[in-house]
């Protein structure tokens, strides 16, 4: 059809019209919007991964400083440890070494207590035999005391 | 009747009713219902697409609406550029307007856009839109400063412009609808069998989609040029 007729422009247009809001409404906005709205949902999910991530990230620098501390402590701990075992054992040895001093210079003193107790009491009866034998030679019992002065002396005088 | 009067009749579009409106006596042709019948068909086929919307675990369909709106949006978007954005939906719904009239012959209708006057009143809307939306976006003053730009003497081309447009893309669209109709009836008369089928998946499934890909395409042209 090639005339031009007014009414079939005129319905054109507002059929257009029509058409177009109705695609608007039916059709862009929903899409749109279903989009926009699934990119929000994105965006977050994505913000969310990111903010877990930057939290384990934390987490694990946490732990990780963490561990290194222990491992100064156990360090720490295990210096101290050896140093008040070295003290001890120290002193367990200086103990001993006290100890076994005394013990030794307790028994020389014994030893020599008893060593120079034998040599009196061996002089004693040294001293008694040689009297007696004297006595016996001698025969008589009044010049015995006399003689045991003389030999105590003579034997005092031999022993310096 | 001889093939003349059998394209004649193709040709014309006839009143199927008239309204009484008011004191109006509209009469409404041919060309107006079957728009109707593109219209519901689409506006049909965007609620069928749009229903049941999610935003995740999507279903095939809405994969399928989703992917006809980027692409369209992105056909359109890729002349218009990044200002124009605001008259995607208009161009992207003139797309589908046009393509399903000039395909709609396949089922036995008349294409609307055999009618002058719908592809008239398509380009008028088209030159309207693109006048006001360099108003718009530039103002009174630099709209009719771009008349004379970019010399003086150039000034009545552009003035001629306003009306050459929507007379060329009126003229074109109709032209290629009426081109490709007359030949593919002349085809089913002389080699009636098979070819014509061949035929008319280039004149009536291609160049109808075409032609309302150059209408669109040109018409953004026309917007980017007016916005920029």
């Amino acid at each position: 059809m090639i005339n031009i007729q007014f009414w079939s422009i005129l319905w054109t247009v507002v059929n257009l019209l029509i058409l177009v809001v109705a695609f608007r409404i039916f059709f862009f906005k929903p899409i749109g919007k279903i989009i926009a709205k699934r990119q929000e949902e994105a965006d977050e999910v994505y913000a969310k991964a990111t903010a877990k991530e930057n939290e384990a990230n934390e987490l694990a620098a946490q732990y990780e400083q963490k561990v290194a501390e222990a491992e100064t402590e156990k360090k720490q701990i295990i210096a101290e440890a050896r140093k008040s075992a070295d003290g001890q054992y120290q002193k367990i040895l200086d103990d001993a070494k006290t100890d076994a001093k005394n013990i030794h210079d307790a028994a020389v003193a014994e030893a020599n207590h008893e060593k120079s107790q034998i040599i009196a009491s061996a002089k004693k009866e040294i001293a008694d035999i040689v009297v007696d034998a004297t006595t016996k030679v001698v025969g008589s019992k009044t010049g015995a005391d006399i003689d045991s002065k003389l030999f105590d002396e003579f034997l005092g005088k031999a022993g310096e | 009747m001889t093939l003349a009067e059998k394209l004649v009749e193709e040709l014309n579009c006839e009143e199927v009713f008239r309204l009484h409106i008011g004191g109006f006596d509209i009469p409404i042709y041919e060309s107006v219902v079957v728009t109707w019948i593109v219209m519901a068909v689409l506006i049909l086929i965007a609620i069928f697409l749009t229903t049941g919307l999610k935003t995740q675990n999507i279903s095939k369909k809405q994969a399928f609406a989703e992917l006809i709106y980027e692409k369209l949006n992105a056909i359109v978007g890729a002349t218009l550029g990044e200002e124009g954005k605001a008259y995607t939906g208009y161009l992207v719904t003139v797309l589908l307007y046009i393509g399903l009239s000039n395909i709609i012959g396949l089922f036995g209708f008349k294409s609307p856009t055999k009618d002058v006057n719908v592809t008239a009143a398509l380009a008028l809307m088209s030159i309207i839109l693109v006048e006001a939306a360099g108003i718009y976006h530039k103002g009174i003053k630099k709209w009719l400063h771009s008349f004379v730009e970019p010399v003086a003497i150039v000034t009545p081309f552009n003035i001629l412009d306003v009306f050459t447009r929507p007379l060329s893309l009126c003229m074109r669209l109709f032209g290629n609808v009426l081109g490709a109709f007359v030949i593919m009836e002349l085809l089913k008369i002389v080699v009636p069998p098979v070819i014509p089928a061949v035929f008319s998946l280039y004149f009536d499934l291609f160049d109808g989609l075409l032609q309302a890909y150059v209408f669109v395409f040109l018409t953004s042209l026309y917007l980017k040029e007016a916005i920029e």
